[in-house]
Order: structure tokens, then C-alpha cells, then sequence
């Protein structure tokens, strides 16, 4: 073999597939004698039912069942959640897979109907009659605490769903403080937009009691799990398939109550049901992201040095918890709000607050972003307030190389890294001194421009399951992982994991190649069905590669290891004398006589002359569990410029440099982090969702929801550095987050910065044209006022 | 959604309030009102189209028109349920003599939920404004055939 593919740009071997059509989607899935399911969803916020007549949508023609909330109340269990962070005083309040007293946000199920087609069954929605008494509705979470609160559940008092607390003692140090910076930040709701909505088809066989539900997961084991509890089918009858998945971002963990009720409409009917949902129930009935209000405090010297960080946080849980949802706002959140620096004292103090909106759950980043924007701005305003150069001030704080592994005030431990180097490496991309003079000129000419810095690191790689544990997740965080050489040379992996436009068909074919010394086509990478691969936790928290990465690299190993012990005995030679290159085993410094791996392995099956003991066959699987979360970091710097007319942000540069440690397919990197930013970006400034005050959602389409586009972004400036994480076997440290975690402050940061001198201090995201033209004016106003 | 405006009709307030009121004279003129029968003391069952951006189809609901003074003013009140959601209108409508005739005032509140609320919401005070000048224009019109 020439050159390995492992560390090469290699073109996405799933792509073919996909842009041509032939992906296999849930709503591609056709069967014989399908059924279609629609969804009746509440256009209250929050309203008591008071009657449901469903009998002239089931005489329409076409029309099978409508199943109602009162019908399977006791037939189907609540949906779960299934992360209960430790002292967090969670209120597992009661969601039923479709309302049957009250509904508590405007999308919540009501009744589905089963019809033969899927115009059926949306037409018989319209013949549902639903008498609602309308109740007050709360929307922010703020208000929601409030004692004259509309209260959503009757076991959540104050609708105060977790309470929770983490960190050192900061007090002391905030009172004896020389500085001390202070600012209220809120972090808007998002609503994750993948290009798939979700999706859900099930087929039941009455015979053997086996039912296949495919559905739009990122983790479908989880989905396997959850589904088996809710239905009472045992885990050997149950199969999950989600081949291929179209985007996530978070929104497809939860497990839903519609995949849930197509799955029993199926077995209920004996008959196969699918449901899709629009995009217009994917606005409502899709988990959202963020939604924080945050009072974020800092203390410090007068010369830059930061003594302590604190937090207090109040979390939008929408109206029931979602799956993964109570652990977002804490665990992922409050354990790195010190960032990257170096900051003796830090805490976080957690209020997550029912409200009458769509459940939130993990979105892009999960908690890290959150955690991330929080210190960056602050850090601006510390740099700000003691008249720093925000660059000096990261500089005198980052952890700095000789420190790691460096554990925070949470007890977290840092992997590896110097962000310095990365630091000084945007600086020189950027050429920091020039455009700081250009940024003066500028002023002088009534153009403002901005240039803002975000030195970021989270935590990702999520694993080890002892952790799980320790902080409440109801699952483990290893990965699966196994290779299976066929008797003709070509090889079938495994994987535990669940990616869906990640690209881990070819970065884990790349691992397997290098490992096995094969090309790249004769590796298939299988993933996403419950009944080929016996157990694995999904993709999120970018842990795809560092830990079914690792898994993989550890079965690779056990191949090799046993076809090294068949290719000592074919060439006669003593297992520690034979050497593996390039596909061919030989005896160490002689290529005179070899076998291939091909020949090897087909030894292996014919098992006609194995050595003593070796058993035939070639394959090894690996359950393999972390040691300890990987922390990729790194510096973004974005350079706006502000129309102090219009009120426009303009992104005029973007700088990344990122570790993330070795990198297995840089194209594919390059991708996660372009998407990344991309997606930031939008929340910085263009995304937001909004609710009127009735918790009506009014953004409810592409229409009033702007996503950020291709021509909003300048080229995207990328380089790296390379430090590999020690905490699993390829040092790799995850990127699918990184971009997202980063660009929000880096931006916001930047359009502050550039507007400083027209005297705006404070703006919430996003920075639409209206809004800073607004703050632009009142700041004038301001300044108007005073001389 | 605030509703406010108002509207010339070349008629007296006493016609104006006369037609405003009257089930058939709404039938032609209101956009998309396709029926409206009395059910009992000035409360109505209504059915009514409407197309929103995204949003199309056919509402059901009723009406009931409240504290009526004859010539004068009356309350609107509508709750209609469709498929994009549910709309709720409560209005006042006053009649004024005026120099060439009578001024229609309206001003109330429309509250919408469901999928008719997110999607175009934003615009559904431009298309309210558009319904009701198309409305008075007919109902201008109706009252010429009376008057002249």
C-alpha cells in the first residue's frame, strides 16, 4: 500500500449515498399495508381539556383509530427522564405521552390519528372537537418563580423543577475584592433546525412479539431503553433503527411521546404506522435549546488577575423535563464556568423553572456554550473596567501549559493543552497591532468596526461511566466497538455510536484501515440498529470519535494481535519476530517471505492448520470506557463591522484556531467547524425564539426564525494546534462543538467592542439590525441628555 | 394583536348599526364568513375561511355581540377554532354621526394560538387592517344601495 489515509482529507464515503437519494431516512421506510399517524397538538399554552369528541374523525373515510390521552392513560408509562443530577431536588413531574387533563405548552399532543394515508389523517385532525378552558400561561422563567405564577404542576411548587448548587466559597474573596464586575445576561432560546424533522415508522410482528421502530435518533440504544419502559416490550423484542439520521444537534436524544405512540398504534393495530412531523410541528413539538437568565460575577485585581468567578442561573425547562434535559443546565453548564483560566474560586447556583414552553433539552454545545459566553463577556467587561487590553487580560489567566492536567474549582480535571500557543497563533493570523490602528482610523471617519476574542475550552468526549454515575446520568458513557473480517479480506465495523452527519463512516473507516493496513473501500462502517450492535450510547457532547473511536482502535488492535499469532504460524516463525506494514506480515528486517492479511484471514476461516488453542474466525469487538472527559480548546477572534446607520453587523473576519488533538480526516474537522461557527454565529446575531404573552411561540417559521445563511460569512480562517489528549487511545479530543461554544462571545464581543464608543455597554442577542440601531440611539439619547 | 381603526360610511349611524348587525348583511360582506345563524339572544354559530401565509382553512366558532345600545355600540366577541389554531376576537364597534355620514370606530384585541400564532403572526395586524377595509368597503356599499 502507498500513503495512508489515516490523517488524509478523505472524501466522505457516505455522501455518494446521501446526494444522490439513496440514504436511508425513517420517512423513506415503506410497507406493506402502512399506515399514517397525524398528531393533534394544543394551540393553548396551558388549558384544562375539558372533552374530546373524536367520533366524526373516526367515521371519516380512511380514518383507522384516533387514540386519545384518557384512552392510554395506564396503558402507556409516562415519558422518563434520564438524567437526575445528584442534590439537584429534581421534580420528575408526570409526562404523559399525550395530555389528558391539561395541556402545558402550545404544541402538547392531544390525540393522533391513524388513517390510510397521511392527507387522511390530517384532515380528520380538523374534525377533532377539543373543548378547552384557557388558562394563564407564563413563558419566562424569571416570572415563572414569581408567587402569583400560573403553576404547571402540582408537584413542582413555584414551578422550581431542580435547584442545584456546585463550587467553592466565593464570598470571601468577592467582599475583600479590589474589582468586581457585575452584568445579567440572557442567553435567548433556540430552536435546533436540523434539515430532517423527525420521523418515526414502526411494524409489529404479533407472532413473535418482536417490534422494529425506526426512528430519528442520535442514540437509538437510549431510544431502546426508554421505548422498552414506556411500552412494557422487552429489550430482545425490540429493535431501533436509525440509518440515516439527517442532523441532530441535540434535538434527536430526547426520546418523544410520538415515537412512542407509532409504536403502540403498530402493535395495537397489528398493522405498520409511520408519522413525520412537519416543520411547522417541528417549531413546537421539537426540543429547543438554551434559554438561560444568568447574573454572572466576577472579582479581581487591579493589575488583571482574577480571583473568583460565580454564577447564578435560571434555566427554561419548558413544560416537562426532557431527557437529557436537567443535566444541561448543571452538569454541563456549572462544572466549567471558571473556562479556560486559571481562577482559584467558582461557583454556580442553578434554578431550573418549568414554563408553558416547548421542553428544553441539549442543543449544539449543551451547557458549554452558555458557561462560555458567560465568562467571555465578563472577561471584557474585567478587561473594560480596569482599562486592560482584553488580549493582555486572557493572556495573565489562561491555565498555562506546566499546569495540566489542572484541575478547576469544580474538580474537574483538564486534560492537556497550551492555550497560549493557540492564543499567539489567531494573534499573528489576525496581525493584532494593524487592525487596532486601522479600527482608530476608522472612528476618526464615523466606521466602526470591532475585533472580539473568545479563548475557549470545554469539556467533551463524554465518558467515563463512573462519572455517568457520579453526576446523574441514568446511562453508561463507554462505546462499543466491533470489527468483523470477512473470509474474503473485507471488513464490517461496528460501532455503538450513532452518527448522523458527522462523517464517522469514513474517519472510522480511516482508523480501520490504518490499523488493519487495508484501503479504504473495503471497510463498510454499520451503525445506528439496535439489532446489529448489541449495545452503544449514541452520539452527543462530540464523543463520537474519542470514545467509539477508542473502542475501535482497541478491537483494530485485537484483530491484529490475532492475526499476527495465525501469520507466525503460517510463516513458521515465533509470534514476537513478526512484523505488520503496509498489509503483509513478515518476519522483523525480511520481506523476503510474507503473508497478506488477506491470506491471513482466510486461514482464519478455513481453520485448516491454526495454531494450538487459536480459535477461527477474525473478529474482536471492544467495550471501550474512558478514562476521564477530553477538554478541546482554543482561540476565536471575529472582526464586524457596525453601519451606526442601519444597524448592521457585518462579519468581516473569522479566526479559529483550534485543538482538538489529532485530527483522523481534516476536511471532515474543517467541516464540523465551519458548521459550528456557522451556528453560533446565529445566536449571536440572528436566532432567537420568541413567545408573546400568552407563550404563544410567534417565530414560528423559517418565516419570523432567521437561520444564518452561507453569504453571511466571510472566508473562515482556520488553523490548529496538536496536543494529543492522554485520556484515550487516539488523543483525540472531539470537535462538533467547539465552533458553536466559541463564536457567540468571539462575536459578541466584537460588535461591543465596536460599538463602545458610541457609548452602548449592554445588548441582548440577538444583534438584529433593529436592536443595535436601538441602542445606538437610546446611548446618543444618553449622551444627549447629559451635556 | 391590537385591532383599531375606523372607517366613513356614507349612511346615518342608525342604518350603519342596523347592517353591522344583521347575520345576512355580514354573510355578504365579511371576507370569508361563510354562515352565521342565531342561536340565541345575539350570540351566533359562524363559520369562517381564512388564509394566513402558511395557514388556510375553515374556522368554526361562534359570535356574540354584547351590551348592544341600538345605534350606538356594540361589543364583538369571536372564538374560533381551525385547523391552524384557534383565534379570539373581542372588539368594541361604535357608531358616530359624522359630517357625511357615520364613523365606524373598532378597537379590541385578537388573541391567536397555535400554528396561526407562529407562523405570521408578524403580519396578521396587516392582514387584519386589509379584511376590515375590505369589509367596511362592502358594507359601504350596501348601505348606498339603502340610502340612495
Amino acid at each position: 500500500m502507498s500513503q495512508s489515509v489515516y490523517g488524509a482529507r478523505v472524501r466522505r464515503k457516505e455522501d455518494p449515498r446521501l446526494v444522490t437519494g439513496h440514504g436511508q431516512y425513517t420517512d423513506d421506510v415503506q410497507l406493506p399495508g402502512l399506515l399514517y399517524a397525524a398528531m393533534l397538538r394544543s394551540p393553548h399554552a396551558h388549558a384544562r381539556i375539558l372533552s374530546i369528541d373524536a367520533r366524526d374523525a373516526e367515521a371519516m373515510p380512511g380514518v383507522v383509530k384516533v387514540y386519545t390521552g384518557s384512552q392510554l392513560k395506564g396503558l402507556v408509562a409516562p415519558i422518563p427522564t434520564a438524567w437526575i443530577p445528584p442534590e439537584s431536588d429534581l421534580k420528575m413531574v408526570e409526562h404523559p405521552v399525550l395530555a389528558y387533563d391539561r395541556v402545558r405548552y402550545a404544541g402538547d399532543g392531544v390525540a393522533m390519528v391513524v388513517a390510510e394515508s397521511r392527507a387522511l389523517a390530517e384532515d380528520a385532525l380538523d374534525a377533532i372537537r377539543v373543548d378547552y378552558e384557557a388558562l394563564p400561561a407564563v413563558y419566562d422563567q424569571v416570572r415563572a418563580m414569581a408567587t402569583d405564577a400560573p403553576q404547571l404542576h402540582g408537584d413542582a411548587p413555584g414551578n422550581v423543577a431542580l435547584h442545584w448548587t456546585v463550587g467553592t466559597d466565593t464570598d470571601e474573596v468577592f467582599r475583600a475584592a479590589d474589582v468586581v464586575v457585575s452584568q445579567t445576561i440572557r442567553q435567548q432560546r433556540l430552536i435546533p433546525n436540523p434539515m430532517e424533522p423527525r420521523s418515526a415508522a414502526a411494524l409489529y410482528n404479533g407472532a413473535t412479539g418482536e417490534l422494529t421502530l425506526w426512528a430519528t435518533s442520535q442514540n437509538p440504544h437510549i431510544h431502546r431503553v426508554l421505548v422498552s419502559g414506556v411500552l412494557g416490550i422487552p429489550e430482545h423484542r425490540l429493535r431501533i433503527v436509525s440509518t440515516d439520521v439527517g442532523g441532530g444537534f441535540g434535538s434527536k436524544i430526547a426520546c418523544y411521546p410520538d415515537e412512542v405512540l407509532v409504536a403502540y398504534a403498530a402493535r395495537d393495530l397489528g398493522v405498520p404506522v409511520k408519522w413525520t412531523e412537519t416543520r411547522s410541528e417541528h417549531f413546537t413539538a421539537t426540543s429547543h435549546g438554551r434559554d438561560h437568565v444568568d447574573e454572572v460575577q466576577l472579582a479581581g485585581t487591579r493589575d488583571g488577575k482574577v480571583l473568583a468567578v460565580r454564577v447564578k442561573a435560571y434555566a427554561n425547562m419548558g413544560a416537562y423535563l426532557s431527557t437529557a434535559g436537567p443535566g444541561v443546565p448543571t452538569i454541563l453548564f456549572g462544572l466549567i464556568v471558571n473556562g479556560a483560566y486559571d481562577i482559584a474560586h467558582a461557583s454556580a447556583e442553578v434554578y431550573g423553572v418549568f414554563t408553558n414552553t416547548t421542553p428544553v433539552d441539549a442543543y449544539r454545545g449543551a451547557g458549554r456554550p452558555e458557561a462560555t459566553f458567560l465568562i467571555e463577556r465578563i472577561m471584557d467587561r474585567y478587561a473594560a473596567a480596569i482599562q486592560m487590553d482584553p488580549v493582555e487580560v486572557r493572556r495573565r489567566n489562561l491555565i498555562r501549559r506546566e499546569q495540566f492536567p489542572y484541575a478547576n474549582p469544580f474538580g474537574l480535571s483538564y486534560d492537556s493543552g497550551d492555550y497560549h500557543q493557540a492564543l499567539d497563533k489567531a494573534l499573528a493570523m489576525l496581525d493584532y497591532p494593524a487592525i487596532r490602528r486601522e479600527q482608530e482610523a476608522l472612528r476618526r471617519q464615523g466606521k466602526y468596526i470591532g475585533i472580539g476574542f473568545s479563548t475557549y475550552v470545554e469539556m467533551c468526549g463524554l465518558g467515563p461511566s463512573q462519572v455517568a454515575g457520579a453526576v446523574g446520568f441514568q446511562g453508561g458513557l463507554w462505546e462499543s466497538a466491533m470489527v468483523r473480517v470477512h473470509p474474503g479480506g473485507k471488513v464490517s465495523v461496528f460501532t455503538g455510536a450513532s452518527p448522523h452527519g458527522q462523517g464517522e463512516e469514513t474517519t472510522f473507516a480511516q482508523i480501520v484501515a490504518e490499523k488493519l493496513g487495508l484501503p479504504l473501500e473495503d471497510i463498510e462502517v454499520v451503525h445506528g440498529d439496535t439489532n446489529r450492535i448489541a449495545m452503544g450510547w449514541g452520539t452527543y457532547g462530540s464523543r463520537t470519535t474519542a470514545v467509539g473511536g477508542g473502542a475501535l482502535a482497541l478491537a483494530a488492535d485485537r484483530v491484529v494481535a490475532k492475526a499476527k499469532t495465525i501469520a507466525a504460524h503460517m510463516l513458521e516463525i515465533p509470534e514476537e519476530a513478526v512484523q505488520f506494514e503496509e498489509g503483509r506480515f513478515h518476519p522483523e528486517g525480511s520481506r523476503d517471505r510474507s503473508v497478506s492479511f488477506q491470506e491471513v484471514t482466510l486461514q482464519a476461516y478455513l481453520a485448516w492448520n491454526l495454531p494450538a488453542g487459536v480459535e477461527p474466525g477474525l473478529e474482536a469487538s471492544a467495550f471501550y470506557d474512558p478514562t476521564n472527559f477530553t477538554y478541546p480548546f482554543g482561540t476565536h477572534i471575529a472582526v464586524v463591522s457596525v453601519d451606526a446607520e442601519t444597524g448592521e453587523t457585518r462579519l468581516m473576519r473569522y479566526i479559529a484556531v483550534d485543538d482538538c488533538g489529532p485530527t483522523i480526516n481534516p476536511m471532515i474537522v474543517e467541516g464540523q467547524i465551519h458548521g459550528g461557527i456557522a451556528q453560533g454565529v446565529g445566536q449571536a446575531l440572528y436566532e432567537g425564539a420568541v413567545y408573546d404573552d400568552d407563550a404563544q411561540l410567534v417565530t414560528g417559521s423559517f418565516l419570523d426564525y432567521a437561520m444564518p445563511k452561507a453569504r453571511f460569512f466571510p472566508r473562515i480562517e482556520l488553523d490548529h494546534t496538536v496536543t494529543p489528549s492522554p485520556h484515550n487511545p487516539l488523543g483525540v479530543k472531539g470537535v462538533g462543538e467547539t465552533g458553536t461554544i466559541a463564536s457567540t462571545p468571539a462575536v459578541v464581543n466584537a460588535v461591543m467592542d465596536a460599538l463602545a464608543p458610541l457609548g452602548v455597554d449592554d445588548l441582548a442577542m440577538p444583534f438584529t439590525p433593529a436592536r443595535v440601531w436601538e441602542a445606538i440611539q437610546a446611548a446618543e439619547g444618553r449622551k444627549g441628555g447629559q451635556s | 394583536m391590537q385591532l383599531k381603526g375606523h372607517k366613513l360610511v356614507e349612511a346615518s349611524p342608525a342604518v350603519c348599526y342596523r347592517l353591522l348587525t344583521d347575520p345576512e348583511v355580514l354573510v355578504r360582506t365579511m371576507p370569508g364568513l361563510k354562515r352565521m345563524e342565531p342561536t340565541g339572544e345575539g350570540t351566533y354559530a359562524a363559520d369562517l375561511e381564512m388564509g394566513v401565509a402558511a395557514i388556510r382553512g375553515r374556522y368554526a366558532g361562534t359570535m356574540a355581540i354584547q351590551d348592544a345600545v341600538e345605534g350606538s355600540s356594540y361589543r364583538l366577541i369571536m372564538d374560533g377554532q381551525g385547523p391552524g389554531g384557534f383565534v379570539n376576537v373581542n372588539m368594541l364597534v361604535q357608531f358616530q354621526e359624522a359630517e357625511k355620514g357615520c364613523d365606524v370606530a373598532y378597537e379590541g384585541e385578537a388573541k391567536v394560538g397555535g400554528t396561526v400564532a407562529g407562523v405570521g403572526q408578524r403580519m396578521l395586524s396587516g392582514v387584519a387592517s386589509f379584511i376590515m377595509n375590505q369589509f367596511f368597503t362592502s358594507v359601504a356599499k350596501e348601505a348606498k344601495k339603502i340610502e340612495g
